[in-house]
């Protein structure tokens, strides 16, 4: 049960990263490897503002994912944005994300330094009985709001005109411009709330566990094999950061924690080669004349 | 001196490695993020045996060349069935695993602790341990990555390479067996690879996970990218400036942790800036472009 419990709660960030990823995936089509460096930034913006600057908790934490939202924008503003006018394809925005994440993530371990901090300012307390599991109020709190975040996710996608906007962009992005959609505006958008997402899920992480400059690196990765298992749909990457979360810590009991992270991997090896549209998607990327 | 010839058999081994990976990358198009994992099986590859079985240097060396040549293959098969970025991905994967398990196998592979006191390297009976010995030997190799290198890209099955990055559906409407194409490519890459950590292992002789990780596939890909992807010397100019530079930054007088962020943020920001204003590099034909223009 506690296995379970625990499996659950990492779900949580990884359906984060996940749909983070996926938004900017389908609505602008590359990988956006930045995300790693955003989920520390934010992170790290909120350490700032609470931890050294003394702001209030809730300010900050809504500073967090402020600055990771703009962040996210202003990357897409100054970088990839641009690339894309120049014609830049799916590579070549996704080589310039790893070169920016690179560059963001050795900023913050400049103007930090490299050694764990934690957001987490009081002592862990025992936390609440779940049925036989042991779960404390930062993870309770981790539960809900993750929840609220993706609810409000789909929300934004299926009862807003944007939402819809953002839907025609990524099934066909020329057709959409035809019909008078500013492309341009959504892949802003796109960039803004996906790493808005990716953002809160930094600060509730570090909240939770601790932070480092690179730590973003393991949630990005493991939220992009969610969103390829669950096939590119939303409910997909929530479900497949469901079973992400459950496999590691069945993994964690039959072989070693310390395998987690390979046995993530393997999994999605296994997706690749057999089943590159994961569980539920039709889409299939092959080669096109 | 003693530095100067250190930076050299650096750059050699680099050489190596951006060579081999521009093959995979420049050539047949395969954007591959697991570079340092085939680096990282040769290293240890030669070193397991130079410290169990103490087997001489040319031995292992064939062996860890197999050896990752195999590894090659298992990373060439996904590229058979998904393309672009989902195969970054599956390198990338490929890159995880293997480190985890250099990692993690502690009884056997050391773990964390690494490997130290790989003996010195003896060809014939005679003992390499000065570093210009290693230049040497480094050179060699490097002049026959290259020599390799150039002979495969200008006989045919380069010119078929070629036309698979261009056009995959075509190559294989022409006949050509794409799917046998690539991996072949793969396992000459990895292959060669592995010499470089080979070289790397008897030189440093101690190794540890930490210089084999995703950071150093990264930079592998960017000498590739910066240097040019798809032309002979693109990847050797790559790879004497991205080693030396940093050296540079050593001589303005920066403190050495600082030195490695302001590393990386230099070889970050470079792919951005080629990506932005010279795709091809500085003298490479290729631009992860394929994609974009057909579809």
């Amino acid at each position: 049960m506690q296995y379970f419990t625990n499996g659950i709660i990492s779900a949580a960030y990884i359906a984060l990263v996940g749909v983070g990823v996926l938004l900017v995936y389908r609505a602008s089509s590359y990988l956006p490897f930045t995300h790693g460096a955003i989920f520390a930034f934010s992170a790290y913006m909120t350490y700032f503002l609470a931890g050294i600057l003394q702001v209030p908790v809730f300010l900050a934490v809504a500073f967090g994912g402020l600055a990771a939202a703009s962040l996210g924008v202003l990357l897409e503003t100054l970088g990839f944005g641009p690339l894309r006018e120049r014609g830049g394809g799916a590579l070549v925005l996704l080589i310039a994300a790893i070169g920016l994440y690179t560059v963001l993530v050795n900023i913050l371990s400049l103007a930090f330094g490299d050694t764990a901090r934690t957001l987490r300012f009081w002592t862990v307390e025992e936390g609440w009985r779940f049925f036989s599991a042991r779960i404390t109020t930062v993870q309770i709190i981790t539960l809900t709001s993750s929840l609220i975040c993706l609810l409000g996710t789909w929300a934004f996608i299926r009862r807003t005109r944007l939402g819809r906007c953002l839907k025609a962009v990524a099934n066909d992005s020329e057709l959409a411009l035809i019909v008078g959609i500013e492309v341009g505006r959504i892949h802003l958008w796109a960039a803004g709330v996906g790493s808005a997402l990716v953002g809160i899920a930094g600060i509730l992480f570090a909240y939770d566990v601790d932070m480092t400059p690179s730590m973003g690196l393991r949630p990005l990765m493991t939220g992009v094999v969610a969103m390829l298992i669950g096939g590119g749909t939303l409910w997909g990457t929530m479900f497949g950061a469901l079973l992400i979360g459950i496999v590691q810590q069945l993994g964690v009991i039959w072989v070693s924690a310390r395998w987690q992270e390979a046995i993530v991997f393997v999994i999605l090896l296994a997706f690749l080669i057999f089943r590159p549209q994961g569980f539920f998607g039709k889409r299939v990327k092959k080669a096109t004349v | 001196m003693e530095y100067l010839l250190h930076i050299l058999i650096l750059i050699g081994i680099y050489i190596i490695l951006s060579v081999s990976l521009n093959l995979i990358a420049g050539y047949a198009g395969l954007l591959s993020i697991a570079h340092a994992a085939f680096y990282g099986v040769g290293a240890y590859v030669a070193a397991l045996m130079a410290l169990k079985v103490q087997s001489p240097f040319l031995v292992n060396m064939v062996f860890a060349v197999i050896l990752s040549g195999l590894l090659g293959v298992l990373v060439g098969i996904p590229s058979l069935r998904i393309r672009d970025d989902y195969f970054v991905i599956a390198t990338f994967a490929f890159q995880v695993i293997t480190f985890s398990v250099l990692n993690n196998w502690v009884s056997f592979t050391g773990g964390p602790m690494g490997l130290p006191g790989i003996p010195r390297p003896a060809i014939f009976g005679l003992e390499i341990s000065s570093h210009t010995g290693f230049l040497i030997l480094v050179g060699c190799l490097c002049a026959f990555t290259v020599w390799l290198s150039h002979r495969i890209v200008r006989s045919p099955f380069g010119r078929v390479l070629k036309s698979i990055r261009e056009d995959e559906v075509f190559a294989q409407a022409a006949g050509k067996n794409v799917a046998a194409y690539k991996v072949t490519v793969f396992v000459i890459g990895a292959g060669l690879a592995a010499i470089a950590g080979v070289m790397y292992a008897y030189y440093i002789s101690f190794i540890d996970p930490t210089s084999f990780t995703v950071m150093e596939s990264i930079f592998i890909i960017s000498i590739v990218i910066i240097g040019g992807a798809g032309s002979l010397w693109g990847p050797v100019v790559g790879a004497v400036l991205l080693v030396t530079l940093p050296e540079a930054l050593r001589f303005i007088g920066l403190p050495t942790s600082v030195a490695a962020n302001i590393r990386q943020i230099l070889y970050g920001g470079l792919l951005v800036a080629f990506m932005m204003w010279r795709p091809q590099g500085f003298m490479g034909e290729y631009t992860f472009q394929k994609d974009s223009s057909r579809e």
